[in-house]
């Protein structure tokens, strides 16, 4: 069976399990009519919650924006440091019967799309029909990474946010499908495989500007993946492999394929519309590998993880990410220290067109395009968490960061040209964050 | 006058020695299930893999169901810590990872001792924690200590 039918027969699942928009929704609802039904069921809900109030520097530059991920408002971030990554998070757990438990999860948070369906990054029922097996049905948060599923929650890591060279250009936090969980071990070590299928989207701000032309709506469908995770004593090994569909409308592709249509543009330069096309995302494959441990031998504590990121098309991110994080508790404190890359390997292919000052425009244009999605970066970040009180954190922490050329994939640049390019070249930036965690 | 000088140190001694005694069962915590669990003894690893939701089974493969003292107890930081050697700001922060990733729950929390008591006594699948006490006592309510966690 090769690649395209393993993606018909996911296709195929997803329809059968899949067949409207809003299963998350649909389930939430429909536990809460089932328990409105059954006055006992509005009993020995589990609810609890998280939060985040902190502040960055993320205006401290005139030329360059501070940003915790690409799902964020670059303008709306530079404007309001404390949004970077204050969120506010509420769970409801009720165990149905000893086998079957629904979760759902709401956080309010800075992003392009905050509608109340787009903030639901739970909303599942799970049965267990042992100790070793579990299936999930609905919205789950997607965990391809170590820190994936739980990101949102800042009490839960050391660090002030989740290394941006690894989780900022991650443009989906969730995903409606299956999810199929098998685990076993005994009480010296443990094994867990996890396998899931389902459908995702998002909305992204790639570029400074806060209008429509630069929010990309992307979609993934099927999506799915399969990882491994063992642990013994304090330490735990970590592989996910995971294949997401893409499609991608973004106002400024549309705009540019309207540019390179005109037939005096395809006379004199027929390979403009190829430059466009290539940029154009329809039914592209992403494939995301990783390999991470964590390791926490008495006050230490080490984390470190590597991905490789290998697209089908030209106008994605292609590329390895990695970092490294250690950190000693020293009884209420934690001090640490981070490194981490991105390294886009793309580079743009394409020949200069003829000499016409008009198409070196577009030219210049079309190669801006990959600039405001490369991430060639990295990061050292020195910090400390101090534990005050009972499940309440104090963290305070500095990244240092060296941009390569033409790379504003995560931080994007003020200075974006109607035509032609950002001159951005390798410099350094260094900015300061703090945040209050609590869980609840 | 010799052997008054003896008796005050053998006083002063056992004094000193109940006053150690003492502090040491303060600083004891028993595990303890239901005797119908006919569990005898559990060792420090298989306390800490029910104890942080890694797995859900005693060893004889009868299900186990954990229960917990109030967060920010002064009874549950120090056993945790004694138990697992880590802060128990590190255990919170386990814990928000596996509860807030939908994994799983943390042990349901009890914060009233004679409760904590019945329901150990009253469920074979039950397992707690609790400040040090008699032994024979506690076997009188079905109650099995089956560890003990040094926590100073």
């Amino acid at each position: 069976m090769n690649v395209r039918n393993i993606d018909r027969c996911f296709r195929f699942v997803l329809m059968l399990f899949m067949p409207a928009q809003g299963v998350a929704l649909g389930l939430l609802l429909g536990v809460s009519q089932f328990a409105a039904a059954n006055g006992s069921l509005l009993d020995d809900w589990d609810v609890t919650g998280f939060g985040t109030l902190g502040y960055a520097e993320s205006d401290k530059y005139d030329d360059l924006v501070l940003k915790r991920n690409i799902t964020q408002r670059s303008k709306k971030i530079e404007d309001h440091g404390w949004l970077l990554d204050s969120k506010l998070g509420l769970q409801a757990r009720k165990e149905l019967n000893p086998g079957w438990d629904v979760v759902g999860q709401i956080v309010a948070q800075e992003k392009v799309n905050n509608s109340i369906e787009n903030s639901i990054e739970m909303a599942f029922l799970r049965y267990q029909s042992d100790d070793m097996w579990s299936f999930q049905l609905g919205r789950m948060v997607l965990d391809t990474f170590i820190l994936s599923d739980h990101r949102n929650v800042g009490y839960s890591y050391h660090s002030v946010r989740p290394q941006a060279e690894f989780y900022g250009w991650i443009p989906y936090s969730n995903y409606d499908g299956l999810k199929t969980i098998f685990e076993f071990g005994d009480f010296d070590s443990s094994l867990r495989f996890e396998a899931f299928v389902g459908k995702t989207k998002s909305t992204v701000n790639i570029g400074y500007l806060g209008d429509d032309s630069s929010y990309n709506y992307v979609k993934s469908s099927p999506i799915y993946g399969a990882g491994v995770t063992w642990e013994k004593d304090e330490l735990t090994l970590r592989a996910y492999l995971a294949r997401f569909r893409f499609t991608q409308n973004t106002n400024a592709i549309n705009e540019l394929q309207e540019i390179v249509s005109d037939p005096n543009i395809q006379a004199a330069w027929p390979e403009a519309s190829v430059i466009a096309d290539d940029y154009a995302i329809e039914n592209e494959f992403v494939t995301y590998s990783s390999i991470g441990f964590s390791w926490t031998p008495g006050s230490w504590h080490l984390q470190g993880e590597f991905s490789n990121v290998t697209s089908t098309f030209f106008g994605s991110y292609d590329g390895q990410r990695a970092y490294l994080q250690i950190g000693r508790r020293f009884g209420e404190f934690l001090p640490h220290v981070a490194y981490s890359y991105s390294w886009d390997e793309r580079n743009f292919p394409y020949d200069p067109p003829p000499p016409d000052p008009l198409l070196q425009g577009l030219y210049e244009g079309l190669k801006d395009n990959l600039s405001s999605g490369t991430v060639d970066q990295s990061s050292v970040s020195l910090g400390v968490r101090w534990d005050f009180a009972s499940q309440k954190a104090l963290k305070l922490q500095c990244d240092f960061a060296t941009i390569d050329d033409n790379s504003l994939g995560i931080y994007p640049t003020q200075d974006t040209p109607e035509l032609g390019t950002r001159s951005w070249k390798k410099d350094s930036r260094s900015w300061c964050s703090t945040t209050f965690d609590w869980v609840f | 006058m010799r052997n008054i000088k003896i008796l005050c140190i053998i006083v002063c001694l056992s004094v000193s020695f109940e006053a150690w005694a003492e502090v040491a069962d303060t600083h004891t915590i028993q595990v303890i299930v239901s005797s119908q669990s006919e569990l005898t003894s559990l060792n420090r690893k298989q306390v800490m893999g029910l104890f942080l939701g890694r797995l859900r089974s005693f060893p004889n493969g009868s299900s186990a169901k954990a229960f917990d003292h109030e967060v920010g107890s002064s009874i549950r930081a120090r056993f945790f810590e004694g138990l697992t050697g880590k802060s128990i700001s590190d255990i919170d922060a386990y814990w928000a990872r596996l509860r807030y990733s939908g994994r799983a729950s943390p042990p349901k929390v009890i914060d009233n001792m004679a409760e904590i008591l019945k329901v150990v006594s009253q469920n074979q699948h039950a397992i707690a924690y609790i400040q040090r006490q008699d032994p024979a006592e506690l076997m009188l309510q079905d109650i099995v200590v089956v560890h003990t966690v040094d926590a100073n």
